[in-house]
């Protein structure tokens, strides 16, 4: 009987352990079967934010990467355009379904309206963190710990000075990806 | 030695109950909802406290959606909320105590374009404490993104979004205690 019990507990103590990581991991469900293919055209005024925010990416997680590719093949097309005034800056969207499955395309949009006005890395901390949705990250919804997903990226530039993926996303796109 | 049976099997129905209830728990609090919104957004304006939120906001009201209006820009579907005001927390009054408040998200001719996660657009006939910034185009935005909203459901403020310094403080709290939040920020109180 007291093996049974010990065994139980052990059962118990894993149970919560795998949730707990399950709850401290911010990710929608979904992910990429390869690796993502963009494309922005070059005259672009955001070709180099995008450039420079796949570059965080593909610096911060060991087993997927965006490379860039052409207009027909990609997968990724951001839209960079005036929405006017909305409350958000950009978004991101994987697809088919952001919570389930293996992800075939990724919507993504700036909203030129506010990033106009910001300054170069401040508009790459948007852009990166909208390709963070696109390979499956969703929002951290707390101020406890410095993320680059939290749901405001302009926040997190202006408070804590990032613009690029740290620790936490790192471990997390790391495990959305082993 | 029928007893000891008897006690081993019930052991083993209890523990399995318990493990079937907190696969059951985990599964309903921390899987998504499909039937939620399905795009994140990066809000423009955060706030780090409730005063800060209350400053910034030129309305604070408590009301019903009236009307929702779908609307295209560019490539996407927006949708102008039509909110009659039951009371005014801050701010001055509105002509028809009416107030249009634009959501991103909705359908117009069949075509559905994203809403947000942590703003998901009103319902007809629902009923919300909101913070509101007026815009330079004359409506309205939730002050914050997700931050200046609530939905009332039983005289509680229901936030979307609790780990933040706002979500922390509305969660779950009476309509009167965060009018009362509200009253000391505006130095009412």
């Amino acid at each position: 009987m007291k093996r049974k019990i010990m065994k139980i507990s052990l059962l118990t103590i894993v149970l919560c352990v795998a949730i707990s990581s399950f709850a401290y991991a911010h990710t929608f469900g979904g992910k990429w079967g390869s690796n993502v293919g963009w494309w922005l055209d070059s005259s672009n005024s955001y070709y180099s934010t995008f450039q420079s925010a796949t570059s965080h990416w593909n610096n911060a997680a060991n087993n997927v990467s965006y490379y860039q590719t052409t207009m027909t093949s990609a997968t990724v097309i951001p839209t960079v355009d005036f929405y006017g005034s909305t409350g958000w800056d950009g978004y991101g969207k994987p697809g088919p379904d952001p919570f389930s499955g293996t992800y075939t395309y990724g919507e993504v949009k700036l909203n030129r309206t506010y990033t106009d006005n910001y300054a170069s890395n401040k508009k790459v901390a948007v852009a990166t963190h909208e390709l963070g949705h696109i390979l499956g990250l969703a929002h951290t919804g707390t101020t406890s710990y410095q993320s680059i997903m939290y749901n405001s990226a302009g926040y997190a530039y202006d408070n804590w000075g990032i613009y690029y993926p740290v620790s936490h996303d790192t471990t997390d796109i790391n495990n959305l990806y082993p | 030695m029928l007893s000891l049976k008897i006690q081993n099997k019930k052991f083993h129905v209890v523990a399995a109950l318990f493990l079937i209830t907190a696969i059951t728990v985990a599964t309903i609090n921390f899987l998504p909802s499909k039937s939620e919104t399905k795009a994140n957004a990066s809000w423009v304006n955060h706030y780090t406290d409730t005063k800060a939120l209350t400053d910034k906001s030129d309305l604070i009201v408590i009301g019903k959606v009236i009307d929702s209006v779908p609307e295209k820009r560019v490539d996407m579907i927006f949708t102008m909320q039509n909110i009659k005001i039951d009371k005014y927390v801050k701010g001055e009054k509105v002509a028809d105590d009416t107030v249009k408040v634009l959501q991103t998200g909705g359908e117009l001719n069949g075509k559905k374009t994203v809403e947000f996660e942590d703003s998901p657009l009103f319902k007809i006939n629902d009923k919300y404490l909101l913070f509101l910034e007026k815009t330079t185009e004359g409506y309205y935005l939730v002050s914050g993104g997700y931050q200046g909203l609530g939905k009332i459901v039983d005289g509680k403020v229901k936030v979307n979004v609790d780990g933040d310094e706002i979500g922390k403080v509305f969660k779950n709290k009476s309509i009167e205690d965060v009018e009362d939040i509200i009253s000391k920020d505006l130095g009412k109180k």
